[in-house]
């Protein structure tokens, strides 16, 4: 099991976000989790580097209990890979020095072998021929690309993917689901929260529904669509399917 | 005309001397004034709100009080309490302090126009937040600080000639030791002025330099 989380409870203040939630993910799964917006998904991938501390309950990757107070957490957080809604691209670099920029820092490799790799991991999501150019040269679907082959420079365990085509131009989705779609063949392990229903059902193995910060639907993704047991679910794929 | 020429000659020397020291203080306060101004925004940003506090009262004092106030201060209070200094070190002292208080400003303005999701998004790689402060906000945030921090910089080389009333002998005070032994006023004085505009170029076109290095694409 590469990715455990045992009965995790995180709120806000007053508002539980997260109620509860188990689950496991085994070793080159896909686990896609839907859900309408404020049911907690993303905060659940937030806790799963660290992003967000967590109330109580237990977080697992790789081994690695992630909460605990003598985790590496810097270390650990250069295992797991993330990818957000709004790329968050540092703008000040290059595509090429956007991907080098971590192997240099937290890595610790020479300029010159960090953009060796960086180049190398461009062409994986192909932009090999954009590697000069500035995030804001680059469009939406180009810019998520970067931000994947980012992450991917670091040779993460785990990726996760906070609605990474939630803020793309349609015809730009294409091209950032294609590049998960390779990675998943691959055998990378992902957490993918996303309303891509027919990506889901695709390539992911496990699908969870989640609101008010429990998992209400969880099983095979074709399944869950079909035959969702709560009501909530069955409104929700209803309107979005 | 040729009078001009020869007394030019003549008081050269004297300009020269106050102009170094103008230099040499102004240098002096740029640098302790942007790394105590950093130190201060690093401050207003933490999450210790004692500090945080602290810092406020501070830099709200030394705003509300004027710089040759402080400049007194430091020359005439300070060795009551047993720390004496020169009358160079004086207005070295007394312009860092009040310009760190308005670096802070700026650097706290430029800190805080750069998104979370930058925080995060080197976060989620690992980086460490004085490497994320290094090398992802501070690059981004120049282009918001350096402007404003080159206009400081300029108010504070002429705000150096406050230190002439605390008997440093800078270009200010040279010029006014000139004229009250030649009492060629227009002439002395507009000198002075010359150098004054003279070093603010400089010092405008070494930031435009810097502003250039930061522009991102």
């Amino acid at each position: 099991m590469i990715v455990q989380l045992e009965n995790i409870i995180k709120s806000f203040d007053q508002l539980k976000v997260i109620d509860g939630v188990s689950l496991e993910v085994e070793k080159g799964q896909v686990l896609v989790i839907v859900g309408p917006s404020g049911s907690g998904k993303s905060t659940l991938l937030r806790v799963i580097n660290a992003l967000e501390p967590i109330d109580s309950g237990r977080i697992m990757v790789n081994g690695v209990d992630v909460h605990a107070a003598e985790t590496n957490i810097y270390r650990l957080r250069s295992e797991v890979g993330m990818v957000f809604q709004n790329f968050n691209l540092f703008p000040h670099l290059t595509a090429l020095d956007n991907v080098a920029i971590g192997l240099q820092v937290v890595k610790r490799l020479p300029l010159g072998r960090a953009r060796e790799t960086a180049r190398d991991r461009l062409a994986d999501v192909g932009l090999g021929d954009r590697s000069h150019h500035y995030p804001s040269q680059l469009s939406g679907g180009q810019q998520q690309r970067v931000a994947i082959a980012r992450a991917l420079a670091m040779e993460p365990k785990v990726m996760l993917f906070d609605e990474p085509t939630s803020a793309l131009d349609p015809e730009l989705v294409g091209e950032v689901l294609e590049v998960m779609r390779q990675l998943a063949k691959q055998g990378m392990t992902m957490l993918v929260v996303t309303h891509e229903m027919g990506f889901a059902k695709e390539v992911g193995n496990q699908l969870i529904f989640m609101d008010n910060g429990i998992i209400l639907e969880k099983g095979v993704p074709a399944e869950v669509f079909t035959h969702p047991q709560h009501s909530r679910a069955k409104e929700f794929f209803q309107m979005i399917l | 005309m040729e009078n001009w020429i020869s007394n030019f000659i003549e008081f050269m020397p004297i300009l020269l001397k106050g102009t170094i020291y103008t230099v040499e203080i102004t240098l002096v306060s740029i640098v302790l004034s942007t790394i105590l101004g950093f130190i201060w925004a690093l401050a207003l940003l933490s999450r210790y709100k004692l500090l945080q506090r602290t810092v406020r009262v501070f830099i709200n004092v030394v705003r509300g009080t004027p710089l040759l106030v402080q400049m007194f201060y430091v020359y005439f209070v300070l060795p009551d309490i047993g720390i004496r200094l020169t009358a160079l070190q004086a207005g070295m002292v007394g312009l860092s302090i009040c310009y760190s208080a308005y670096h802070a400003e700026i650097f706290r303005a430029g800190i805080i126009s750069i998104g979370l999701g930058q925080w995060e998004a080197a976060r989620a790689i690992g980086f460490k937040n004085y490497q994320i402060m290094a090398r992802i906000i501070l690059p981004q945030a120049a282009r918001m600080i350096l402007p404003p921090l080159g206009t400081s910089f300029i108010i504070l080389l002429k705000d150096s000639s406050l230190a002439s009333v605390i008997t440093v002998r800078e270009l200010t005070r040279s010029g006014q030791l000139l004229a009250s032994t030649t009492f060629e006023n227009m002439q002395d004085i507009t000198l002075v002025a010359i150098v004054y505009i003279t070093l603010t170029q400089v010092l405008a076109l070494l930031i435009q330099h810097l502003e250039r290095r930061f522009k991102i694409p």
